[in-house]
């Protein structure tokens, strides 16, 4: 006795049976696994890195999205301070947050100075050594003198006393201090910006609020407590009335929008497919049982999806949630296939679904062969899609062939008649069957749209998948223009055994960096090595000053300043990075020195990234140097993975043909497999023409068109050109039409590239299905 | 009576006075030649250099001629230096509040918001003390003198009681296409 042969009240028993073990598991789940929904889009791309590489980019990361900052704004001083000391007690309110408002005095030149002059000679720039190495006394006086001579620079009169020499005034010119446009006034950190309004008197005064969050802004709960604090404190001070405006950026603003964005777009879309498809189901079956039957099977597969989301994963992506949506057209053809069988046919009243049985087995088989070679794929946000619709599929199979049985009784009473325009439909596909092109012409198509895909414009850079609200963008360029702040998010690693080998390491790229600068690779960068020379460079430095004053180049100066040749006696000693550490100026670079487990890596910033791939070629040539692009190598990966998907639809092919080779023999099987891998490059021309280029999530959308094309192929093989399958097939379609359609006007460009692709392969595959049913015995 | 006149005078005057006239000192475009001598308080004698300059909308090009020749451009975007005329322009400052402060003094556009101002020796002169702490950490007070129509001078003072003085005249505010093509970056 096979379990399809047990009688529906066993079958049911069976599946209360299972289900409470998995509300079991769920419970059990939800109590001791933590499980996070994250926005974050770049959180789904795992970027394969060195473990210490790893480490310290994830710490960066981290703690970049734990800050975030708020500029208050007005043209009166006093009234900027007044709004902001305002929004930072109404911040205070939200949980783990700690909001700064008063800091401390940013680095003054004459402090500056003060930590710098005991270490003599030991600070000089490339420019000033290179002057000293050509040993050309002329040279080194128009040098100093233009240095004496200059009129903006103040590091000149704040040094001459103690270095007559220009060696120091000199190194400080080349310095670029970070967070300029910042000034402290009474504690509060206060940048200028001026209106661009033609008058150029009128500016407007930043007060800068920074809170960091305890955990990263990627967490939801954080993110949409922070973004409704923010609203509240923008509503409680209306810019028209009170002339105050307020900045804000960091990730908990990019996370509650994306959050919200993917909500709406999921109760939007979500509600309207599902209304669509019960309607359909009410026209076809007229039957208002059937629509709660498929309301059901379809929740009772997003249960188990979501179940299994949280056994496999402890942080699901939003997108995935976006994308399991799918799940609703899919699931509900089991109840369809079920549903018209029961309906229209003559139904054996023990055993109702014996006739169906093995086609949903098989479409649940073929289906499923193409998710799991997603499960294989890097990318976890295909992972999650895949473990989602597989387990939501096998939720929706069990219930259609073990609760179905049981409603059997309320379903048919008698069967129905179907409807005409399903008639007329199979009528037309039957005529359609008999003018259908030949192999050759059918061989000669394919290659022709192959040889089009060749060639055609792939995209797979992360940022184009999504797109960011243009109020957060334009507020974010707002403040790192005012902030002066405009460092790419790329950056260099450089790392080493001890401060002094990570210093040397940092300066030995002195030279790359600055022919990289010429290039046009980048356009500004910032070391701590260019603030504190490695111990070895200070000695270098102090050699070369010392080797100079023997040689006279600094003569005429003296003469000039009419100062007296003295003999250096004195000993010189080196700033070691301790002692640097507590200088005023190391404040402002604390974010760029991270110690770990006694390693020690600098993180040199980089501004105006031109060519990230000449950076990365450079760089390579380096031991413990490292690029750190996540974008770049994203990309790469993703691109990558595109061609591995290639392999990915080779298999799935393999597979399915492996399957119908076994039941309807090899040139069948062929045909079977063939006509939706047509679909799909039918399909992927299409959307090259509509988009203008490709991305992933098109080519991953050709796994779908390849899994719901064999299922419609099963049907027409197993059961013929029938009106019942004409109909089975045409609900399917439509249902899954209305979810992949309704997707193409996402605002997130991934998942509308994805919707397209599949709603024009589903068309297709509908067209092309019932080709298979010259493979089915029971034949037209 | 007298009183209450002495009073409306007073008012009058020093009405009159905060209203400063700086129009004496503006200049939209000229050119001209300058001496610069820079008394440092531990020197015994002043560095002193003269050369030409060309002033056009706030952009201001410094080419000091002896004893060392420099080019120097105050420019909107920041402060740049070359010591060869062969050679690009190298980033001195880019810190738009003093580039732009300097090249508003050397351009006589002189605004009340940036400073306490004094007037002095009959107006001919003014003392303007920098109200902004950053400004105030380079120069603590400047001296501004209009001798004639085509001579100015300026004196600044930094922290250190240095000063810079510079004699400008003006030699022409007709510009050729040549001029003002020194004042930018390219050239």
């Amino acid at each position: 006795m096979t379990w399809m042969s047990l009688n529906s009240r066993t079958k049911l028993l069976l599946w209360g049976l299972q289900l409470l073990i998995l509300l079991a598991g769920l419970s059990y789940l939800w109590l001791f696994k933590p499980f996070a929904i994250v926005a974050d889009i770049n959180q789904i791309f795992t970027v394969e890195q060195s473990e210490d590489v790893r480490l310290v980019s994830d710490k960066v990361e981290q703690q970049l999205l734990r800050q975030h900052v708020m500029l208050v704004g007005h043209k009166k001083r006093s009234n900027a301070i007044k709004y902001a000391e305002q929004a930072a007690f109404a911040l205070r309110d939200i949980n783990g947050i700690e909001v700064n408002i008063h800091f401390g005095a940013l680095p003054e030149l004459q402090s500056v100075v003060k930590d710098y002059l005991p270490y003599k000679y030991a600070f000089l720039s490339e420019k000033y050594k290179q002057l000293l190495q050509n040993k050309n006394s002329d040279a080194v006086f128009n040098y100093q003198f233009s240095l004496l001579n200059e009129m903006g620079s103040p590091w000149v009169a704040a040094t001459l006393a103690s270095d007559p020499n220009l060696g120091l005034a000199d190194f400080f010119n080349q310095q670029y201090a970070p967070s300029m446009k910042l000034k402290n006034y009474q504690g509060y950190l206060i940048a200028q910006d001026e209106i661009k309004n033609g008058r150029s008197d009128d500016k407007i005064y930043y007060v800068l609020i920074n809170f960091v969050s305890s955990d990263t802004g990627l967490d939801l709960n954080i993110a949409k407590d922070i973004a409704a604090k923010v609203n509240d404190i923008k509503r409680q001070n209306d810019e028209k009335k009170s002339g105050v405006h307020y900045l804000v950026t960091g990730a908990a603003f990019f996370t509650a929008d994306a959050s919200m964005t993917a909500q709406n777009e999921m109760t939007v879309f979500g509600s309207i497919s599902i209304i669509a498809t019960l309607l359909l189901i009410l026209v076809v079956y007229r039957s208002t049982l059937s629509i709660f039957c498929t309301l059901f099977v379809i929740s009772i597969s997003m249960l188990y999806g979501y179940s299994a989301l949280r056994l496999f994963f402890t942080e699901v992506n939003i997108l995935t949630l976006v994308f399991a949506v799918t799940l609703i057209g899919i699931a509900a053809d089991y109840s369809f296939h079920a549903l018209s069988e029961l309906r229209f046919s003559k139904v054996d009243r023990f055993n109702p679904l014996l006739s169906i049985r093995s086609s949903l087995l098989l479409g649940f088989i073929t289906t499923t062969v193409g998710y799991l070679i997603l499960v294989f794929t890097p990318l976890v946000l295909f992972k999650q899609i895949a473990v989602f619709t597989m387990a939501g599929l096998l939720g929706a199979l069990l219930t259609v062939l073990l609760v179905y049985p049981s409603i059997v009784g309320f379903i048919v009473k008698k069967p129905s008649v179907i409807p005409h325009f399903v008639t007329q439909l199979n009528n037309w596909q039957k005529a359609l069957l008999k003018k259908r092109l030949n192999y050759w012409w059918q061989a000669g198509f394919l290659v022709i749209a192959i040889v089009a895909l060749s060639m055609v414009n792939n995209v797979d850079d992360p940022r184009t998948f999504y797109k960011s609200s243009a109020s957060l963008v334009t507020q974010q360029q707002k403040i790192s223009e005012i902030l002066n702040a405009q460092w790419d998010s790329p950056y260099i690693l450089v790392a080493g055994d001890s401060s002094q080998q990570t210093l040397e390491r940092s300066e030995q790229l002195a030279e790359d960096l600055s022919q990289l600068k010429q290039n046009n690779a980048f356009s500004k960068y910032s070391s701590i090595s260019q603030w504190l020379p490695s111990i070895a460079m200070q000695k270098k430095s102090q050699a070369l000053m010392l080797q100079a004053e023997n040689d006279g180049l600094f003569n005429q100066l003296k003469a000039l300043l009419e100062l007296s040749e003295t003999q250096n006696n004195t000993e010189l000693s080196q700033l070691n990075f301790r002692t640097w550490q507590k200088s005023q100026i190391s404040h402002l670079f604390t974010d760029q020195w991270v110690e770990i487990n006694n390693r020690y890596y600098s993180i040199i910033k980089l501004q105006g990234i031109n060519d990230p791939k000449m950076l990365e070629r450079t760089l390579n040539n380096y031991k413990d140097v490292f690029f750190v692009d996540k974008v770049l190598a994203v990309s790469e990966q993703v691109g990558l993975f595109r061609h591995h998907l290639v392999l990915i639809y080779i298999f799935a092919l393999g597979a399915a043909m492996l399957v119908f080779w076994l039941r309807y023999g090899l040139l069948n099987a062929f045909i079977a497999v063939s006509r939706p891998a047509i679909a799909m490059v039918i399909a992927l021309v299409i959307s090259a023409w509509f988009f203008d280029s490709l991305s992933v999530f098109n080519y991953v959308a050709g796994i779908l068109i390849l899994a719901l094309g064999l299922d419609y192929c099963v049907f027409y093989a197993e059961h013929g050109l029938c009106e019942k399958i004409t109909l089975t097939t045409l609900i399917s379609a439509l249902s899954s039409l209305f979810v992949f359609a309704i997707l193409i006007v996402s605002s997130t460009p991934a998942v509308s590239q994805f919707g397209f692709t599949v709603f024009i392969g589903v068309v297709m595959v509908f067209i092309m299905a019932p080709r298979l049913t010259l493979v089915s015995k029971r034949n037209i | 009576m007298l009183n209450k006149l002495a009073l409306v005078l007073l008012f009058f005057l020093s009405t009159h006075a905060a209203a400063n006239d700086f129009s004496r000192f503006k200049v939209a475009q000229g050119k001209g030649q300058f001496s610069q001598a820079k008394h440092f308080t531990f020197l015994k004698r002043a560095i002193k250099s003269q050369g030409e300059f060309v002033i056009y909308d706030q952009h201001v090009y410094w080419h000091t001629i002896s004893p060392v020749s420099s080019e120097m451009l105050l420019l909107p975007s920041g402060i740049y230096r070359r010591l060869e005329t062969s050679k690009e322009y190298e980033t001195l400052t880019q810190d738009k509040q003093i580039n732009s402060l300097l090249a508003k003094l050397l351009s006589g556009q002189i605004n009340e918001s940036d400073w306490n101002i004094t007037a002095l020796d009959n107006e001919r002169c003014y003392n303007l003390i920098p109200k902004l702490k950053d400004v105030a950490a380079l120069f603590t007070n400047v001296n501004l003198c209009a001798l004639d129509e085509s001579q100015r001078s300026i004196v600044l003072t930094d922290q250190q009681n240095n000063k810079t003085e510079i004699m400008m005249v003006f030699t022409s505010k007709e510009l050729t296409q040549n001029d003002m093509d020194v004042v930018k970056l390219t050239h």
